[in-house]
């Protein structure tokens, strides 16, 4: 028998905001569609599914700390779902997408930060996923063992195994100037 | 070894829970003692530092934020047009719209059985001295139509909240986990009394009534907690002094099992 709780526990569900979440998290949400598709315009059509489905379920959402892990896997899932549906048609390439970036960045800046996502989008997809998520949304590794499905053991060594690949690229890159540094081998 | 150290400061964030993270201990534990492990670790975080920033730079269309909203906007004003046709003022009249479809094809016998003995054992109900008394009337006595259903005690707390009835603030921690019916409010004595329906566990229905008292309660405090028959139901009760607010179990029928709540831990 235990001691009764507070009525107020009750009163904080339903408050997940919708355009606060939107505003909060689109551009890391498309951040990690882009390194999932490849592609610009399918990142975009991804991350407006998954935002689609937050605003349909929302009511159904009563915690707001789960909301973004809830994105990111509905985001996964239907990733999941597309790639298993045109399977037989060949890869899209990566696209260029500096033409979103702001004018006025500085060249060698675009160029560095450009450079970065570009190696990581040349990952294979089993070390690129994971690697994203922890990049990216700075998720643990049980966190991204749970999003993908895929036991702790196996995020450890995709994230070690994808971490070296990436260093390697970027140090063999000219004007990285990463590239200059003498980066971790294993 | 030190591979394994490597693969597992690969997952390693600093400054974040990771630190306290028993898995990293003796690979933190490690960077104390081996300069060249220290060294890779330090590049590592420097590199994945800059990676990061790299990732983060907004690169989202402009277009996407606007589009997002957009159509979330409308997925809101389509959720509301559907709330709104099952809005309560709406159920009410339909629901009204049938009773009088049914009144009038069984005119007699309602108005002979049913709700003269409902005026009346309301007015009966009026007369009890104790809430105890005349809360286990009205359940024993007429048929209760609640004013919302859900089955979740937090959405009906809410609802009474919102129509200014009292609501408890605390109460047994089993009873809070039975799934609920519904929820009415009404007048006795000229008080607001909340009413929750909660399904029993042996398929019956308990209810908690609660009532903020404008005098003293209308019973002793310390025999609240006893357990008590009347009109054939069992009850029984508390008062929380700190917010004047007196609650009152009554089972549906005399094997629902109101022992199992205790009223004297809250």
């Amino acid at each position: 028998m235990g001691i009764g709780t507070t009525v107020n526990r009750h009163r904080t569900t339903h408050m997940v905001d919708f355009e606060q979440t939107a505003r909060t998290n689109y551009q890391r949400l498309y951040a990690f569609a882009l390194q999932l598709t490849r592609n610009p315009s399918d990142a975009e059509d991804l991350t407006q599914h998954a935002f689609y489905r937050l605003a349909v379920h929302i009511q159904n959402l009563k915690e707001e700390n789960k909301v973004k892990s809830w994105l990111y896997s509905t985001l996964y899932r239907k990733f999941i779902d597309q790639r298993r549906r045109t399977v037989k048609f060949p890869s899209v390439q990566f696209e260029e997408t500096t033409n979103h970036v702001e004018e006025n960045t500085k060249r060698q800046e675009r160029l560095d930060h450009q450079t970065v996502k570009e190696m990581l989008l040349s990952l294979e997809e089993h070390l690129r996923i994971p690697l994203s998520l922890f990049y990216i949304e700075h998720y643990s590794y049980k966190e991204i063992s749970k999003l993908l499905e895929i036991p702790v053991g196996t995020v450890m060594s995709r994230l070690h195994r994808g971490k070296a690949e990436l260093y390697r690229k970027l140090s063999e890159t000219p004007n990285q100037k990463t590239g200059s540094t003498d980066t971790p081998t294993r | 070894m030190k591979t394994d150290y490597k693969e597992l400061l690969s997952a390693y964030r600093p400054d974040t829970a990771d630190q306290n993270d028993p898995l990293f201990a003796q690979a933190l534990e490690q960077l104390e003692h081996d300069v060249e492990l220290k060294e890779w670790f330090d590049e590592q975080k420097d590199m994945d530092a800059e990676i990061r920033a790299a990732l983060l730079t907004d690169d989202a269309p402009e277009t996407l934020l606007e589009d997002v909203l957009e159509f979330g906007a409308e997925v809101k004003k389509k959720n509301r047009k559907i709330i709104r046709f099952f809005q309560p003022a709406q159920l009410m009249a339909i629901a009204a719209c049938i009773a009088l479809v049914g009144i009038f094809a069984f005119k007699d016998s309602i108005i002979n059985n049913q709700i003269i003995g409902y005026h009346s054992a309301l007015s009966k109900v009026e007369q009890k001295e104790t809430f105890r008394d005349a809360m286990s009337l009205w359940v024993a006595d007429t048929f209760i139509v609640l004013d919302h259903f859900a089955e979740e005690p937090a959405q009906l707390v809410n609802y009474l909240a919102d129509t200014g009835s009292p609501v408890f603030d605390a109460i047994p921690a089993n009873l809070e986990q039975l799934p609920t019916l519904g929820c009415k409010s009404f007048k006795w004595k000229d008080q607001t009394v909340s009413l929750i329906c909660f399904h029993s566990q042996e398929g019956k229905i308990v209810h908690l009534f609660v009532l903020s008292p404008s005098n003293e309660p209308t019973e002793a405090i310390d025999q609240m907690h006893q357990l008590q028959f009347l009109h054939d139901l069992p009850s029984k009760g508390w008062y929380d002094e700190n917010s004047n607010k007196q609650h009152m179990l009554v089972g549906s029928a005399r094997d629902v099992s109101l022992d199992q709540f205790n009223t004297q831990m809250i």
